[in-house]
């Protein structure tokens, strides 16, 4: 296979798929430690494909002084986006590599929301007009219902042949901080009015509302609990609703 | 005398490589705005520009932009985490005046 066509779009199933079995079991080829403050290594799989993996501990000691667990709420929200199957969280899987566990997440054909060279936009197109509405609207009930704290343009990336959006570095600082930036998405969709809830995204509301008692149970205790008691409070809120709120 | 402080901004293109897309300066640790080379005009760097970035640190309301001086500049590593943009701590080197 072709490095960059590696993974086909995840199908909309709760059972682990090829992917996640190829980054949790693929043999490492090599592992290249990015530059900057974070320690995100770049991963090559034998033959399967590409990945970025990110140490569990001690990210965030700076700015608080208790450890936590990155895998948890990293696996936590690729796990709401399946049930959802919004399909807008790249796979993502624990690992130990090299010593140290983190998560491995595969790494998109996907890019922040710069302009690529490549295409030729006209002036004063953004990042909202370059998806396709309906991921714009997936997106910021995914943030609205995960309570997202920090989803800006360094944490959400854009496939423009595709008109997808992809979600990334569920981390802490996405979830915890006392006061946060907010969320693009949700703004986006707000600015376009797309706040109602229908159809489908109604469906996968109930479905994770059904399954969100056994999530409880898989993820058990300390911040995946306050997660999911904040997940469920605001999906019933959503389902009664049928819109989302305008909190910005 | 004079102490440069900077913060190194990089992205991952599609074959894991990295590329240096801004490099964010500050001349002397609590005075004036933070200076930025590279293309101003990119997506990314405009809108922290216009936006702001968020407090990571000591989360205090408000956000941050570049005449916050240091206080920006140590955040910038919070901001852009996910590996695809990097940013790295605060680096100083000594200048000539």
């Amino acid at each position: 296979m072709s490095e960059g066509h590696n993974f086909e779009v995840p199908p909309k199933s709760h059972e682990p798929q090829i992917i996640e079995i190829v980054l949790e079991k693929g043999e490492i080829e090599s592992a290249k430690i990015l530059e900057g403050y974070f320690p995100v290594k770049a991963i090559k799989i034998k033959d399967d494909g590409r990945a970025l993996f990110k140490p569990s501990m001690g990210e965030f000691q700076e700015i608080r002084k208790k450890l936590f667990s990155r895998v948890d709420l990293e696996l936590l929200a690729f796990e709401l986006d399946k049930i959802l199957g919004f399909n807008l969280v790249p796979p993502v899987v624990a690992r130990e590599i090299g010593g140290e566990k983190g998560v491995l997440q595969q790494r998109m054909e996907a890019r922040p929301y710069e302009t690529p060279d490549d295409y030729e936009l006209p002036d004063l197109v953004g990042w909202s007009d370059m998806v396709d509405s309906e991921e714009i609207l997936k997106a910021a009930v995914f943030d609205h219902i995960i309570g997202a704290k920090d989803r800006h343009g360094g944490n959400f990336l854009i496939d423009i042949p595709n008109k997808k959006i992809w979600l990334i570095d569920h981390d802490y600082l996405m979830f915890f901080q006392k006061v946060g930036y907010g969320s693009d998405m949700v703004r986006a969709a707000l600015n376009r009015d797309m706040v109602d809830i229908s159809g489908d995204i109604r469906t996968a509301l109930e479905n994770l509302l059904g399954a969100i008692d056994s999530l409880m149970l898989k993820f058990e205790g300390g911040e995946s609990a306050k997660i999911l008691l904040g997940v469920k409070t605001r999906t019933e809120e959503l389902l009664q609703t049928n819109k989302i709120p305008n909190l910005v | 005398m004079t102490l440069l402080y900077f913060v190194e901004l990089f992205e991952l293109d599609s074959n894991a490589n990295q590329k240096k897309i801004a490099t964010f300066k500050l001349l002397d640790e609590g005075s004036g705005a933070v200076e930025i080379d590279g293309n101003r005009e990119r997506p990314i760097i405009e809108n922290i520009q216009g936006e702001g970035i968020f407090d990571y640190k000591y989360a205090r309301p408000g956000k941050l932009y570049l005449y916050d001086g240091m206080n920006f500049l140590e955040n910038l590593k919070y901001h852009f985490r996910p590996g695809y943009l990097l940013a790295t701590d605060v680096k100083k080197q000594v200048v000539d005046n």
